[in-house]
């Protein structure tokens, strides 16, 4: 973030910070975090969309149609390599889900012949 | 912050009329020699300067939109039965105590004010950070125009007092703290509108509203709690021949809002001072208003306020506060209402809110000399809800000071 100079007059004056970024609502501050976090990402993905409905709107008029993105049908090639990386990217966002994930934060380290 | 859009629908109709007459507003000013745009205007609002800030804006609008509806549907919902299940009464009066008691360590109810918390930091931090990618641009454009006209500046550092230092709706630094505070505010309260104030037609609307001295005389018209200036623009948009003054205690706003008419084209006069000592002289101005001023205020600051309108007001002047109790809305009594407005209040820095909720406002103008009534000044529309709070009943309390 750009400072600015300190020789140039802002006008402004001191403030009384707030204390609302320490506050927890939901009861645990982990979820609060978490809903913190998904409601930023919302916004990552509709950023993200905004653009692609720009450049898609861009490219129709060079020629390269709505129709023609709905439509196109990938090679061979192509669709292997999607759906390995679409794998992927499942894996990394959601495997989390496929854990047990039962131990407490002070659970004993595990006895060697259990590996 | 206490949802605007709601208090605010009565205007829409009043507000339209002007409309048309808005859009072309820019196109029309002057170009400031330091003017900074990157994606240029529509209508009057300068666009914001990144897609991507605009795009996450505007999610968080639409994000709003479904908090301030279905979700506060939701929790409502949900205190009823938390209340009822306590073999309480969900439509009785309640204090914030019992209302904490019974509601405040539900996690159901808790989520829906972490979503709006979290969508608040969120929109202030998105302005903020952008603001200060390009703030010596920023800074330059408003250095340029505090030396141009029309309208003037004029700026009082030292006047600010405490009480008006907290970082109200949670907005950094403030209307006082930060050099951007009328950058990051106009473009904060957009998104408390819900997109439904992008061409200041809420401003345009409520100065509409404002009833006018018998006589018909307006030569001077006061504006206090300005804060960017949008509805002191519209004022002079709708008296064209007054000499019009916006006021307030944050420096930043009022450069902002004498940038901002400057860019406009619009002569308004913007002064940092403070509404109970404003040091113009008695009997001066034939209109005083205000848009939602008070509620930011301690209450001794308010009364002190309202006699300082009547003392600057001449006789047979109007004096005209719109705030969310000056109106037909009364301040809330249920448990779940005591809550939400509570939450805000702690939360969401609405400091004074709970000293200005104990406020007769008529009853104070009264007492310092004022004719009041409360008889419909303006349109009544269509009912705009957008959440649980039925805030749009127009008109608010009118004062006139004796002849």
């Amino acid at each position: 973030m750009a400072e600015i100079d300190s020789d140039r007059q802002t006008f402004a004056s001191d403030f009384f910070k707030r204390d609302s970024e320490q506050a927890v609502f939901t009861g645990d501050a982990v979820t609060d975090k978490l809903m913190h976090a998904v409601i930023a990402l919302g916004s990552e993905v509709w950023t993200l969309r905004q653009r692609g409905q720009i450049l898609e709107s861009l490219l129709a008029d060079k020629g390269v149609s709505h129709d023609m993105v709905e439509g196109y049908v990938p090679t061979d090639e192509e669709a292997s390599v999607w759906k390995a990386d679409r794998e992927a990217y499942v894996d990394r966002i959601y495997s989390v889900f496929a854990r047990n994930s039962t131990m407490g934060m002070k659970a004993d380290w595990p006895k060697a012949d259990e590996g | 912050m206490l949802n605007r859009r709601t208090l605010f629908g009565a205007t829409a109709a009043a507000a339209s009329f002007v409309t048309a007459a808005m859009k072309g507003r820019k196109a029309n000013a002057k170009i400031l020699s330091h003017d900074f745009e990157p994606r240029g205007t529509v209508g009057r609002l300068e666009r914001l300067p990144k897609l991507d800030l605009q795009s996450s804006e505007d999610f968080l609008t639409t994000f709003r939109v479904l908090v301030n509806g279905d979700m506060t549907k939701m929790a409502r919902a949900r205190a009823d039965e938390l209340i009822i299940a306590k073999g309480l009464d969900p439509n009785a009066e309640s204090t914030v105590e019992e209302a904490l008691e019974v509601l405040g360590d539900d996690p159901i109810i808790g989520s829906y004010f972490q979503s709006w918390n979290s969508a608040q930091q969120q929109m202030w931090k998105n302005i903020r950070d952008e603001i200060y990618a390009n703030a010596d641009a920023y800074l330059a454009e408003m250095e340029a125009a505090d030396k141009s006209g029309p309208g003037t500046l004029e700026l009082n550092p030292g006047i600010v007092p405490d009480w008006a230092k907290y970082e109200i709706h949670q907005q950094p630094g403030g209307y006082v703290g930060d050099p951007f505070a009328g950058h990051i505010y106009h473009y904060g309260t957009n998104d408390f509108y819900m997109g439904a104030n992008d061409q200041d037609s809420i401003h345009v609307g409520l100065a509409g509203l404002i009833p006018i001295p018998r006589d018909k005389q307006i030569n001077r018209i006061h504006e206090t709690g300005t804060g960017c200036g949008q509805m002191a623009v519209a004022l002079k948009e709708r008296f064209p021949d007054a000499e019009v003054w916006g006021t307030d205690i944050g420096a930043p706003m009022v450069r902002y809002a004498h940038m901002r008419a400057v860019d406009l084209g619009v002569d308004v006069n913007f002064a940092q001072r403070l509404a109970e000592d404003s040091k113009f002289p008695d009997n001066h101005f034939d209109i005083i208003t205000n848009y939602l001023q008070y509620h930011e205020c301690p209450a001794e600051s308010s009364r002190a306020h309202i006699r300082e309108a009547f003392r600057t007001l001449r006789p047979g002047g109007v004096f005209y506060p719109i705030d969310f109790f000056t109106g037909l809305l009364v301040p809330p009594r249920t448990a779940f209402d005591k809550m939400y407005y509570w939450w805000h209040h702690r939360w969401n820095v609405e400091v004074w809110y709970e000293e200005y909720a104990s406020l007769d406002f008529a009853a104070e103008m009264e007492k310092v000399g004022f004719e009041v009534s409360k008889r419909r000044s303006g349109p009544r529309v269509s009912k705009q809800r957008a959440d649980n709070l039925s805030l749009e009943r127009a008109p608010y309390v009118t004062g006139r000071k004796p002849v």
